[in-house]
């Protein structure tokens, strides 16, 4: 069977349980692929994460698991303290293994499907049309929760795909600070997660992404983010997993005076492959926007970020910026940095600018003169690199805890330095 | 200490070190003084190991535990870790990593080295600070970023504090008077002065006599064109200061 027979027996399958939205859902994603088919590398979006080897398997769906794996019973008790943790593992919300507190417990709910069904593309069309599992989170009008939320997504078994659709809903001023840590022990999966999210007038979402999934997995995940008037989104992530990683976030600003802040951080090494995507579209006046990506990529590693400012022609007085750094630590790691600024409005301020650079000689040599190992100096000046970046992001928790995995990811970055 | 047997080194393809002899003993303070150009900084970086210079021949002994060690097989951390320490010329900015991060992972890779066990973030902070009183540096330097934004005599200032914080063997200042102001050179000659002790050596790398005045050195080499031309005592570096290198450097061609 290939790929996409296996896809769609997949799709048949879940089609014959499905109602109403969830029905209408299904289908239309469906169709959505079969008139775009899978991309290919004429793609422009897909032109640098070739799906070729991808689709080469056919990937069995990740089946429900019953056991928490002791590494996921470690990881919650470790966090949970601070967080409400929830343990998602192959998509599906283990509750029982989850620690929600009571005012977290009725936000949640499986996926409704009842929000817009635009697609990026082919792909993402088929992996919402085969979607299992997933969660939706839905904070009432009014409601600011407390506590952060952690949502720990594991894989178990292999090879495996999770098919994985999320919903987030923020009624008006409300409040969420969530982190989603994608990790596993599993060797060889796909992770395709769709996740949509809705923040209502003056809402603020703080959700931060921790992708440290192992080296040999693909990881594909599609954020797609509406903004009311005064809503704030604040999307920062962290990719250093996956031989595969591609992650497209779209933030549509629909009401004035709202704002998303769309920063990422990645660590390439190997044979990695990190491709990320932004799209920041202006429908509403005096919107701002910013995107800060900071990239340090190592032996054969590839980094691209395509980043796209989109204003309407009746977005005036639009704030928008766009920077991307990469720091290349071998001569065979790559950068590829592609900034798309498509203005129809004649008030605006947009602003971009990359670079592409090598690790400072001097700084090095000055801190190793001190008595810091080389790889010590080096993971030292990495994390100086995204400093930054950690800086903007604006939850205190969330930032703490990204804080506190970078220093854990820094290591597999130290290298003896080439003369 | 250190014994630097006719040493040869060139940086890319010029050569700029041809044949430099010179002996340390603990408890010295040596000040090598020369014209532009005569290989003052060389001898500094490569004794500190850096990478864009090379030796081509002749050889430097470092003491490491009552044993004579080939320095230049070490790799320039280790020398760090050994006991050398380099005060640069020019310091780096690191903008991102923070003074006292720099400086207590400075420390605790020397603790490590030498066995002795690390300090805590609390003890160290209070170590720091008075190390920083001793070279006049408001405690608010160790929170910024390593020399980002600091003036030319605060930078001066937070080498030699770096130098106190690590208590090397062997200390070798390259040119820590150029740019300073005649304050700012006082409250580094009197930070350098109080880690002066019997049981290490400092080596002044000036110009000038007017850092001279201030640490006073028991031995003066005339370091041009590569080769140590004359040695004395400290009134060799008054006699310098009347009467230029020109008469020097004219009687050893």
């Amino acid at each position: 069977m290939s790929f996409i027979d296996r896809a769609k027996t997949q799709f048949e399958g879940r089609l014959k349980d499905a109602r109403g939205h969830e029905k209408n859902f299904r289908e239309q994603a469906w169709s959505e692929f079969d008139r775009l088919g899978l991309p290919d590398r004429k793609n422009e979006a897909w032109k640098y994460s070739a799906l070729r080897d991808i689709v080469k398997t056919e990937w069995p769906e990740a089946p429900a698991v019953a056991s928490v794996p002791a590494y996921v019973v470690t990881l919650r008790e470790r966090y949970q303290i601070d967080f409400d943790v929830l343990v998602l593992i192959n998509g599906r919300l283990n509750l029982q293994a989850s620690v929600v507190s009571a005012e977290l417990k009725p936000c949640l709910s499986s996926p409704q499907y009842d929000g817009r069904r635009l697609f990026e593309d082919g792909f993402t069309s088929l992996a919402a049309a085969v979607s299992h599992g997933g969660v939706r989170i839905n904070v009432p009008a009014g409601l600011r929760l407390q506590r952060p939320v952690l949502l720990l997504r594991v894989q178990q078994g292999d090879p495996a795909w999770a098919a994985v659709y999320n919903e987030i809903r923020l009624g008006a001023d409300s409040r969420l600070d969530m982190a989603e840590l994608f990790t596993s022990v599993a060797s060889s999966y796909l992770r395709t997660e769709i996740s949509q999210a809705h923040i209502g007038v003056g809402a603020q979402l703080h959700w931060l992404r921790l992708q440290e999934e192992p080296l040999s997995a693909s990881h594909f995940c599609d954020v797609d983010a509406r903004l009311e008037e005064a809503a704030e989104l604040h999307l920062d992530q962290i990719n250093a997993g996956s031989r595969w990683a591609r992650t497209s976030l779209r933030a549509e600003i629909l009401g004035r005076e709202a704002e998303a802040a769309i920063h990422g951080i990645s660590f390439g090494r190997e044979e990695q492959h990190i491709d990320q995507r932004i799209l920041v579209s202006h429908q509403a006046g005096e919107s701002r926007s910013s995107q800060l990506f900071k990239g340090v990529l190592k032996d054969q590693a590839r980094g691209v970020v395509n980043g796209k400012i989109y204003i309407a022609q009746n977005a005036q007085k639009v704030t928008s910026s766009q920077l991307n750094h990469t720091l290349l630590l071998s001569p065979g790691a790559e950068a590829d940095t592609k900034p798309e600024l498509e203005i129809y409005a004649d008030d605006v301020k947009a602003n971009h600018g990359a670079s592409i650079g090598r690790m400072d000689r001097d700084k090095i040599f000055y801190l190793i003169s001190r008595g810091i190992p080389p790889a010590e100096a080096q993971q030292m000046l990495a994390h100086a690199f995204v400093g930054d970046v950690l800086m903007k992001i604006s939850s205190r928790d969330l930032r703490r805890l990204a804080g506190e995995r970078l220093t854990g990811l820094l290591p597999d970055f130290a290298t003896e330095l080439e003369a | 200490m250190l014994k630097v047997k006719n040493l040869h080194a060139r940086i890319g393809d010029k050569e700029v070190l041809k044949g430099l002899n010179l002996e340390i003993k603990p408890g010295e303070v040596h000040a090598i003084m020369g014209p532009n150009g005569s290989g003052k900084s060389t001898l500094s970086k490569v004794l500190a190991g850096h990478p864009d210079y090379e030796v081509t021949s002749g050889s430097v002994d470092f003491e490491v535990d009552f044993q004579d060690r080939d320095l230049l097989t070490m790799a320039p951390d280790e020398r760090a870790r050994q006991g050398v320490f380099l005060a640069f010329q020019y310091p780096i900015e690191v903008p991102g990593v923070s003074n006292i991060t720099f400086l207590r992972a400075a420390f605790n890779s020397v603790c490590r080295a030498q066995g002795v066990k690390e300090m805590g973030e609390e003890d160290f902070r209070k170590f720091v600070e008075q190390k920083a009183a001793l070279v006049d540096l408001n405690p608010s330097f160790l929170e910024r970023a390593v020399n980002e934004g600091f003036s030319g005599g605060e930078k001066k200032r937070n080498e030699i504090l770096q130098m106190a914080v690590l208590s090397p063997r062997l200390a070798i200042l390259d040119e820590t008077d150029s740019g300073l102001d005649i304050d700012s050179l006082k409250v580094v000659a009197q930070g350098v002065n109080k880690l002066r002790n019997k049981n290490n050596a400092i080596l002044l790398i000036t110009h000038y006599q007017r850092l001279l005045d201030y640490i006073v050195p028991d031995h003066v080499h005339v370091l041009a064109g590569g080769r140590i031309l004359q040695s004395g005592d400290k009134t060799l570096a008054q006699k310098l200061e009347q009467h230029g290198y020109d008469w020097l450097v004219k009687a050893g061609v």
